[in-house]
């Protein structure tokens, strides 16, 4: 009798730690929405500024003016410096485009193409929600937040696993963690200065990004002009890639 | 001791300071004006090929060993906004001198006036610069627009006098969006006089489509003459890291001159041309473009080595007949059936951030003979970029780079930006 029992025992355990794990996901997903959710609107509008730090301090900054609709349509606008004023990246999806002036149409490009030089590609300057391409697999609670394991939905997004430690009392990101698919660290994020952007919105006004391919070098980033803003779909085509700054009021 | 205590305070508020970013949102606020441009001055060195056909062509029995090209251009920029209307203004004024010519020009390359009623309609009235096609080297399907220059394809181009709207709608479905356009272009001595395809009118259309990961684009041109103009293109991302394009365009009764018995005849027959493209993002982050433009009507390598032939003539009549071929086309880049063009480039070479690297190359698989273009752009301070091109060019005789007038160059520009 004691010979059944055993079995049984752990096959009811295993379904009770199957059973917790998926609640854990469960959770963890819930809080990866949340952190969207108090990041930014579903569709706005909102500058931001680029800045690469060499090793020797030396800067060199970007000034981009986005919007985004939805979970996948976004369009980002370089307005400074001179050099890059008027190139735009559009996303819808898996779809990405860049238009620059001088070539005068849209050009289908590949999302880990770095934009400008420096740390960011174009897929950090065309984010979508976390949520939108991540999965939560494990959250862990610890004493000031939560840690979350996050495990890309598809291939073609650019970072394969992060780890992201949430703020428990903003719920917004205090860092994350990039890793390839081979589990190589490529970027760090550090997100901070809290600041109320006003429509409930009380995140980061600052991300600092370093990556040990680029050994000395930092990219931040600042955000501000954040806002709700409706926009019609076919702001988000190819079309309109040279008309984006006609959007800013 | 004190004063390293000073030091390590002062030291920690200079870091806390630098640290202190900024961002001054409302100098970036929309304003009813712009103004911008950029300024080159640009420097080539080129060695001439003195066996060449091209050199013989140009200097005769008196080839220099090498010549030296200064050349200066200024781009003003304008924009005017009013209601849902803006007033676009784009002229270039260029300097060139070199030992064979000194030249200078100043173009309106665009002044348009653009109306948007609402963000899926737009009216263009004026001289504009369309461009279609997927192609990055060669443009096919370019009914509308002039020729570019495959060796430098993001060179700013003139555009034509028209009258164009576009029409553009999202949707749910496979299909997420769908643009029309329609343009009509006049002609005459004075308005759009190189617009080949047409007497007094050229009416043209583009239908485009988002289908799922594909971009399927449809174009249309037709004459006043009935010369009739079809093509396609599309572009399509294989994966996170591969894009594939292509564009195929057929013409109705394209002229083209051809050198037959010592004379010049114009034929008029339907051209084919294909172009089929990819574009790969390797592991080491380089970019390669790989693009080959197949035209089956164009000139073959027999039709080219009588032109080059004639060209290196010592009889003065042939080389009168070859300065006319060459002007009327034999003179112009990838006149052959087959041209290969591939580009490797890389941001941030070796580790030294906004210095990118590029190696270009064409071939003509027809008779061999290659150009390779190694190049560096380097961007040291705000708004001021200097950039380095070499050129090698090899090929046997009465081959399409083997003839070409300069078989060695180093170029440098400097531009800025404002």
């Amino acid at each position: 009798m004691k010979s059944l029992l055993v079995p049984f025992f752990l096959l009811i355990s295993s379904l009770n730690l199957i059973s917790a794990q998926a609640q854990d996901a469960t959770a963890a997903n819930a809080l990866l929405l949340e952190v969207d959710q108090r990041l930014q609107p579903q569709s706005y509008e909102m500058y931001r500024k680029l800045i690469n730090i060499e090793p020797n301090g030396k800067q060199k900054s970007f000034v981009l003016y986005t919007v985004k609709k939805g979970k996948d349509k976004m369009l980002a606008l370089f307005l400074d410096p001179a050099s890059e004023r008027g190139r735009s990246s559009l996303r819808i999806g898996e779809n990405m485009w860049l238009y620059i002036p001088n070539v005068g149409k849209p050009l289908r490009i590949t999302s880990l193409q770095s934009v400008v030089g420096g740390v960011f590609n174009n897929s950090d300057i065309l984010q979508l929600d976390y949520s939108v391409e991540y999965d939560a697999t494990e959250m862990l609670e610890e004493a000031q937040h939560y840690l979350l394991t996050l495990k890309a939905k598809s291939r073609s997004v650019a970072y394969d696993q992060l780890k992201m430690w949430v703020d428990k009392e903003y719920k917004t990101p205090l860092k994350i963690e990039a890793y390839s698919a081979s589990g190589m660290l490529i970027k760090t994020l550090h997100y901070s200065k809290i600041k109320d952007f006003g429509n409930g919105y009380i995140r980061p006004a600052m991300l600092e990004t370093d990556s040990p391919l680029y050994k000395g070098y930092k990219s931040v980033m600042l955000f501000d002009g954040i806002q709700p803003r409706e926009f019609n779909d076919e702001v988000f085509s190819l079309n309109y890639m040279n008309k984006v700054g006609e959007l800013r009021e | 001791m004190r004063f390293s205590l000073a030091l390590l305070i002062a030291l920690t508020a200079f870091n806390s300071q630098a640290e202190d970013f900024s961002f001054d949102l409302q100098a970036y606020q929309k304003k009813p004006y712009e103004f911008f441009g950029h300024a080159d001055l640009t420097a080539t060195h080129l060695q001439v090929d003195e066996n060449a056909a091209l050199s013989r062509l140009s200097f005769r029995d008196q080839t220099p060993e090498d010549l030296q090209r200064y050349y200066g251009e200024l781009e003003l920029n304008g924009l005017y906004r009013f209601d849902n209307s803006l007033i676009s203004f784009r002229g270039l004024g260029s300097y060139q001198h070199d030992t064979l010519q000194t030249l200078s020009n100043r173009t309106i390359q665009e002044l348009y006036w653009q109306l948007q009623p609402t963000t899926s309609w737009q009216f263009d009235i004026g001289k504009k610069a369309v461009k279609w096609g997927k192609g990055y080297a060669w443009n096919p399907v370019g009914f509308i627009e002039r020729p570019k220059n495959p060796d430098d394809p993001e060179v700013n181009r003139e555009g034509y006098v028209m009258l164009g709207s576009e029409w553009t709608h999202s949707l749910n479905g496979p299909i997420r969006n769908i643009s029309g356009g329609l343009y009509a272009l006049p002609r005459s001595e004075a308005v759009n006089s190189d617009l080949t395809d047409s007497d007094t009118l050229l009416m043209a259309a583009k239908l485009s489509l988002l289908i799922d990961m594909t971009d399927l684009d449809f174009y249309l041109s037709r004459s006043s003459t009935n010369k009739n103009a079809l093509g396609v293109s599309f572009a399509s991302n294989l994966s996170s890291n591969l894009e594939v394009h292509g564009d195929f365009a057929w013409r109705e009764a394209v002229e083209r001159p051809l050198l037959v018995d010592n004379v010049i005849q114009n034929q008029r027959d339907a051209q084919f041309q294909s172009l089929i493209g990819l574009r790969y993002l390797d592991s080491r982050e380089i970019t390669w473009i790989l693009e080959w433009l197949h035209q089956p009507q164009a000139y073959s390598t027999d039709e080219m080595r009588t032109f080059y032939q004639l060209a290196s003539s010592e009889d003065l009549n042939d080389l009168q007949l070859a300065q006319q071929a060459r002007t009327a086309g034999y003179g112009l880049s990838n006149v052959g059936r087959n041209s290969l063009y591939l580009r490797a480039s890389l941001k941030d070479w070796w580790d030294i951030v906004y210095l990118n690297a590029a190696l270009t190359l064409f071939y003509n698989p027809e008779d061999h003979s290659s150009a390779v273009t190694p190049e560096w752009v380097y961007t040291p301070l705000k708004n001021h970029e200097l950039r380095f091109r070499a050129g090698f060019l090899q090929g046997s005789r009465w081959s399409e780079y083997g003839e070409k007038l300069s078989d060695r160059k180093i170029e440098l520009r400097w531009r800025w930006y404002f």
